[in-house]
């Protein structure tokens, strides 16, 4: 049964390891807190770790991916993270090999465990063109993608008082990939949606919030509409629900879904949904608390996990300028080495992260600011610096 | 903004949501011969009911448009400038927009701006 899958061996509390390093870290406080990596270490033993170091796959893709890359290891060099990056191509570019390339980088990952990853682009115009991206989520079953969207000081935004967990179904639904044209000018376009893979992404939410002390599920769907579809996957989450009686869970159609989390966001705490809302609806979070450079997402399944941006943008226009905004990128090497087990290291890239934003106010132009990328990066370097120094005292 | 079904309805959402929620904008329907016209998303409202505090704005930006689509402009622009003065000048505003008017309130200043529009003219 899916559900032992999660319990019991391993409930990591994040309040008490968090309370912990409170005491030592004199200018910890509760926004910065919210700020850092909500991933659950991995429960089981990640195959690319050979005399205390970790290799990881890193997919640099199109746009600014390679960029970023290049200032994630110069971060993790400087904190002395046991990370070493196999890097591989993967971008749209490569169309001729490109069946070798995703080949490899699946391979690579099978082997590593773990991976992190830019944007590779998906040329929309060729239907023989399949998305790179999707490609390697079914193959590696990256049946969950998590977004943590949370308000940000400093940040120009809409709203405050947001902490919303968004929970997407990964793998299937309507991005399947099965559409045909019986007759030139119609075409037909199947959702595929299965109890199994429902029931595992429920499962995976219910644990998250039982082990994150997070008090309720909202199930987004359009049942009214889909009856079959949309009504599987709810029949399946209430099915779940009643398993884990301690949260709460309740329904709410897409559209007023959307509507509420434009003019009322501070009412969701965890958001499940089936993919493609679960795109759109990470999409408009992401732009309620500041844009495409500040969330970091995370794919995860049974046996693989891989680390990215949450809102899966290529910024293709930023490359080469110095000015995206890396700390998604950093966020995401943060998510990351919490999986590995890496908490203090993930905690003090977040710290510096935050620090960067809210205490130097350093911000490139995406949420209005007039710095570069170089300016946030040396500035997370100085506070990595700082905190590595109180914490050898 | 050029949408199929499914986003539309979902963006057609958002928008109305950045911009007063349900209680505010209207939405057509309108095919070769036949048009409906309705609140723009779609609401119930169950929850409101009888209390006198639903906003009636999109219903009446509803008539409106009807009213426009019959070919009855000035008509429509005289409601439409008098529920404009109602909300936005007279600052008459229903709970869903933090106000605390009551709907009878919101339509009996709406139906005297009416009036006083129509001596004006």
């Amino acid at each position: 049964m899916v559900a032992s899958r999660f319990s019991g061996t391993f409930i990591r509390s994040l309040s008490t390891t968090g309370a912990a390093r409170a005491q030592n870290n004199a200018n910890v406080n509760q926004e910065m807190l919210r700020f850092r990596s909500v991933v659950t270490p991995a429960a089981r033993k990640i195959p690319g770790r050979y005399g205390g170091r970790h290799t990881v796959t890193a997919l640099a893709g199109d746009g600014i991916g390679p960029e970023m890359v290049e200032h994630v290891k110069s971060v993790f060099t400087l904190a002395h993270v046991p990370v070493d990056f196999e890097e591989l191509n993967l971008n749209s570019s490569s169309i001729g090999a490109g069946e070798n390339d995703l080949q490899e980088a699946i391979t690579s990952i099978r082997r590593n465990g773990v991976a992190l990853k830019g944007n590779v682009e998906t040329k929309f115009d060729d239907p023989a063109f399949m998305s790179r991206n999707m490609e390697l989520r079914r193959s590696l079953d990256l049946r969950a993608n998590v977004l943590h969207c949370s308000t940000i000081p400093t940040i120009p935004s809409r709203h405050t008082g947001i902490d919303i967990i968004m929970i997407r179904e990964n793998t299937e639904g309507e991005y399947s990939g099965q559409e045909h044209a019986c007759v030139p000018g119609v075409v037909e376009s199947l959702k595929i949606v299965t109890r199994e893979r429902i029931e595992w992404i429920s499962h995976f939410a219910f644990d998250y919030a039982l082990r994150h002390n997070r008090k309720k599920i909202t199930a987004v769907h359009k049942a009214n509409i889909q009856k079959l579809g949309d009504g599987l996957f709810l029949k399946v989450v209430n099915d779940v629900a009643k398993l884990y009686p301690s949260i709460e869970c309740d329904a709410m159609i897409v559209d007023n879904a959307s509507m509420q989390l434009v003019s009322r966001p501070q009412q969701f705490d965890i958001m499940l949904m089936p993919n493609l809302y679960g795109n759109i609806i990470s999409n408009i979070a992401c732009g309620l608390v500041g844009g495409a450079g500040l969330v970091s997402g995370i794919n995860i399944g049974n046996d693989y996990a891989v680390f990215e941006t949450g809102t899966r943008n290529t910024g293709t226009s930023l490359v080469g300028k110095n000015l995206a905004n890396p700390a998604s990128f950093l966020r995401a090497s943060a998510d990351m080495c919490k999986y590995l087990g890496l908490s203090e290291q993930a905690d003090m890239i977040s710290d510096a992260v935050f620090r960067t934003l809210t205490e130097k106010l350093i911000h490139t132009p995406d949420i209005g600011g007039k710095h570069t990328t170089s300016d946030m990066i040396r500035s997370v370097q100085e506070f990595l610096i700082q905190d590595m120094e109180r914490r050898s005292q | 903004m050029l949408m199929p079904n499914l986003y539309g309805n979902i963006i057609g959402n958002i928008a109305c949501g950045i911009t007063g929620g349900p209680g505010m904008s209207s939405g057509m329907n309108l095919g070769d011969r036949h048009a409906v016209f309705e609140t723009g998303t779609r609401n119930t409202g169950t929850s409101l009911k009888g209390q006198d505090v639903a906003n009636p704005t999109a219903f009446i930006r509803a008539g409106i448009d009807m009213l426009r689509y019959l070919g009855c402009d000035k008509h429509a622009d005289l409601i439409s400038d008098a529920l404009w003065k109602t909300i936005a000048v007279d600052l008459f505003h229903t709970k869903d927009i933090q106000g605390e008017k009551k709907a009878s309130e919101i339509v009996d200043q709406t139906l005297r701006n009416i009036t006083a529009i129509q001596r004006q003219q």
